[in-house]
């Protein structure tokens, strides 16, 4: 209740909720850092607080799907309820971090818009039931994650009382169930996503058993509550209808019964029977369910207030809910559907005889939870102190679990920020390559073939293009990874030709290995050189669709037959570029064409390429 | 038509900022007498919603610059029945669409690509593997686990009758280092290479063999006689690894 706004209205409660909030999201977060560096060292600081953050928010998110529906089966799990809306708050913040920051990592710095980038990377998509299946891997899974995203930040940019106001409680808790869309949009997001590269059946299992958990408290708590909704009233008499037997009243307590096809609320206080709306005006908790708390009737949700014999907020507070005409017969408390006009102070009638009253004595208060005051009622504190003990028992273990399950890291190094010189021979085609040769003094130098890169998503710098067959010099970074090293030409104004190459400089020797078919993963070879972990599979397809849209040389991930996995280089035929759709990337490819070993680094000229729809 | 919907949906947005901007000053007042006093972080809590929420606050604007009740004549009374009734269809929603996409995209999970059949391929890489053969034939007359310090490799040296020495490489895993190439050299070197590599050259008359990656199994036959020495060299640092002086293992 307020009579003005203050950013969070602090109390006692709210800041043990939230101190609680914040060391069960450590625990979370430090756990699932701490057992995925531990098992998987090989993970980057952006994919670690990728996952963290989703792990965090989907873990919030069934906290707070399950609070409602738990305080309707238990009204023990009321204060759970009290501070929700920071939880929501927090959980769109989680999500945010993740979607600003995978925006980042797998959208940026490359020839789109990285949002635009991060949408319509699948716009020339093709179809999920091509050849009579279905292709998951043909389905975005961005676009849920995106959806979830503007459904949450809805949610969180109305969660203040202001809003609640000023789009009135109807439009307000209808805008607020949309909360089940988006974690459908996020149940999607991640089966269509992460789930079709990690093989772990642990992930399916902790994804099923969380909506399963959902969905049956949700449908729990809806079936009890039509149920009272099936209640319906006997035939009225002059406009009253029976609302319940007057035994069934306590004192000091409210009772739920539905009139007029409607819940409303009845209560007994000091005698005397009041018909109130069931629906509080803060976010229209069961005033009902509610008690009898220093005169007022008081909501079990936050604790706002009415008078019973008029409907109205105590002073300063200017809230009202709407009155009914009650009448006690034979044993009955009869209601008039109809409300009284507000602030009306005539609902009030005297029970017949209190002693018919189950309540006669009034009861306590003992097990009503009020969030405003400074202490909640022991029993409900001891209950909501082993609410909070499971949590912190079960996150980590769950933390734990998921860190542990996740595929391994690829391998690969990217020396980000360590700028060395190189010089040797500059080859545009098949594939930008800067030939070196081995120490001078050697009687056999040898030489080596490194793929050249721009920086960000992007191929070959200008300056360095137009010197073919030249011997150059500049400076750049190193990403390698098995047998295959590229630099990234990052610093383009130190690029400098040097002339024409030395004997034993320029082309080496040839291997040709004859016509093949290969079949493997389409990656663009920077990210998967050491550039991203994981730089494959679909949670990195945006990402290398990008990149191989704007230049990286596109790469053929072949497994072997124990060898272990081989990235072939591909290159169109007689040095003209490869004509293929960016958009097969991470997707199974079929090419065919002429292999041959450049300095030891496999080319396949390819004659055709083309997309292996999966069965 | 993305492209088209996430301009609409900026300007939209941007549309919303100027409203929040102008709305704070002139109407917040007039609209919610409660925003009375209101300090700053709570008009910077409701900025994001007004800015998407702005066509709804400006209605009530309007309302309530006309004299009128901002809410409208008579604000839609909370339907809690009708409430819990979307509720209930939302959830059984949920509850039959959501699993059941979720679990045809993972039967549906695209399994691995074929592991392919190019021997040719492997073998190429492989460097001396095509004297794997020779190698099988041969005596092992050297083995050494990490020779070159401490990389995850295995070394063999065998040699055949006629005295050709064939060199091969179990590499364990990746060695994480960039364009690094075998080369062999007569003499025995002094002393030893600093962990990480010292810049410098291989000695004078070093022979290149082929370049060393991992995991995999290399082969590479080395000149006719005895001793000698063995130097991973990276060609894109331009810096000796490591270097292993032959017969100075098993």
């Amino acid at each position: 209740m307020s009579v003005g706004y203050t950013a969070v209205q602090w109390n006692r409660q709210k800041r043990i909720y939230d101190l609680w909030l914040g060391i069960l999201l450590a625990i979370t977060v430090g756990v699932f850092a701490g057992v995925s560096v531990a098992t998987h060292p090989r993970i980057t600081a952006e994919t670690l607080i990728l996952r963290s953050s989703a792990l965090a928010a989907l873990v919030l998110l069934h906290v707070i799907l399950c609070i409602g529906p738990l305080a309707r089966l238990d009204r023990r799990f009321l204060p759970l309820l009290y501070n929700r809306r920071h939880l929501g708050v927090t959980m769109f913040a989680l999500a945010l971090i993740h979607a600003a920051l995978a925006v980042f990592q797998f959208h940026a710095f490359g020839v789109a818009n990285p949002v635009t980038s991060a949408l319509t990377a699948y716009r020339r998509d093709y179809s999920p039931w091509a050849d009579g299946g279905f292709h998951p891997a043909h389905v975005p899974f961005e676009v849920f994650g995106f959806a979830a995203l503007v459904v949450l930040f809805l949610m969180a940019a109305t969660s203040h009382d202001f809003w609640l106001r000023n789009l009135g409680a109807s439009f307000w808790k209808t805008l607020h169930l949309a909360v089940l869309v988006a974690y459908g949009a996020l149940v999607l997001h991640v089966a269509l996503g992460v789930l079709q590269s990690e093989t772990s059946p642990l992930y399916p299992l902790v994804l099923g058993l969380g909506l399963a958990l959902i969905l049956g408290l949700h449908l729990a708590a809806a079936w009890q509550e039509k149920h009272k909704d099936e209640e319906t009233a006997s035939p009225a008499a002059e406009g009253y209808e029976p609302a319940c037997p007057l035994a069934e009243l306590e004192e000091g307590r409210g009772k739920v019964v539905v009139v007029g096809g409607e819940r409303r609320a009845l209560f007994l206080h000091e005698g005397k029977v009041f018909a109130l709306s069931n629906v509080c005006r803060h976010q229209g908790g069961p005033l009902g369910e509610g008690r009898i708390v220093d005169g007022v009737v008081t909501c079990p949700w936050h604790g706002w207030q009415y008078r019973p014999h008029d409907g109205c907020s105590p002073p300063p507070f200017e809230e009202v809910v709407p009155t009914y005409r009650v009448r006690v017969a034979d044993g009955t408390v009869w209601m008039h559907p109809e409300p009284l006009p507000l602030a009306s102070e005539s609902c009030g009638v005297d029970a017949v005889a209190a002693a018919e009253t189950a309540g006669a004595s009034a009861k306590g208060t003992e097990d009503f939870y009020i969030g405003y005051l400074p202490e909640g009622p022991p029993a409900l504190a001891r209950h909501t102190r082993r609410a909070v003990t499971v949590l912190a028992l079960a996150l980590p273990v769950l933390a734990a679990a998921v860190a542990w399950a996740q595929g391994s890291f690829d391998r690969g190094v990217f020396e980000f920020g360590v700028e060395r010189s190189f010089e040797g021979v500059l080859y545009e085609t098949p594939v930008p390559m800067l030939r070196v040769t081995g120490p001078a003094a050697a009687a056999a130098p040898g030489a080596a073939r490194l793929l050249l890169v721009g920086s960000g998503k992007h191929h070959l710098p200008e300056v360095a293009r137009g010197h073919h067959g030249e011997k150059v010099a500049f400076d750049g970074s190193l990403i390698y990874r098995r047998g295959l090293t590229m630099i990234e030409m990052n610093a383009p104004e130190t690029f400098r030709v040097l002339g024409p190459p030395e004997p034993g400089e320029g082309d080496g020797p040839v291997e040709m290995l004859g016509s093949v078919q290969l079949e493997g993963e389409l990656v663009d070879t920077k990210c998967f050189s050491g550039v991203m972990r994981p730089g494959a599979g679909k949670v990195h397809r945006g990402c290398a669709s990008l990149c191989l849209r704007g230049g990286i040389p596109p790469g053929l991930l072949v497994r072997g037959d124990g060898e272990g996995d081989v990235v072939v280089i591909l290159a169109g035929r007689d040095g003209a570029p490869l004509d293929f759709d960016v958009e097969w990337a991470a997707r199974t490819v079929r090419a065919t064409g002429e292999l041959e070993l450049l300095d030891g680094v496999p080319v396949l000229r390819v004659v055709d390429l083309e997309l292996v729809i999966d069965g | 038509m993305i492209e088209t919907l996430l301009v609409l949906t900026a300007a939209y947005l941007a549309a919303g900022l100027l409203f929040a901007l102008v709305f704070q000053v002139a109407g917040l007042r007039r609209v919610d007498p409660a925003t009375e006093g209101a300090g700053l972080v709570v008009r910077l809590l409701i900025t994001p919603g007004l800015a998407a929420l702005w066509p709804w606050m400006l209605v009530r604007w309007r309302r309530a610059a006309a004299g009128g009740d901002p809410s409208g004549a008579a604000e839609r009374p909370v339907s809690p029945r009708g409430l819990r009734t979307g509720h209930r269809r939302l959830v059984w929603t949920v509850l039959l669409v959501i699993p059941v996409l979720a679990l045809v995209t993972l039967v549906h999970r695209p399994s691995p690509p074929e592991r392919t059949a190019a021997p040719q391929l492997f073998e190429a890489l492989a460097g001396g593997r095509s004297a794997g053969v020779v190698i099988e034939r041969s005596d092992v007359i050297e083995s050494s686990d990490r020779p070159f310090g401490g990389l995850p490799l295995r070394l063999e040296v065998r040699a055949e009758e006629t005295g050709a020495r064939s060199v091969l490489l179990r590499v364990t895993e990746d060695l994480e280092l960039p364009a690094l190439g075998l080369y062999f050299a007569a003499e025995v070197p002094a002393g030893e290479v600093p962990a990480g590599g010292a810049p410098g050259q291989v000695p004078a008359g070093a022979a290149f063999l082929g370049a060393v990656y991992g995991p995999a199994e290399l082969g590479f036959e080395l000149p006719a006689g005895t001793g000698g020495s063995l130097w991973l060299y990276s060609l894109a640092r331009r810096e000796v690894v490591a270097h292993h002086v032959l017969g100075s293992g098993r």
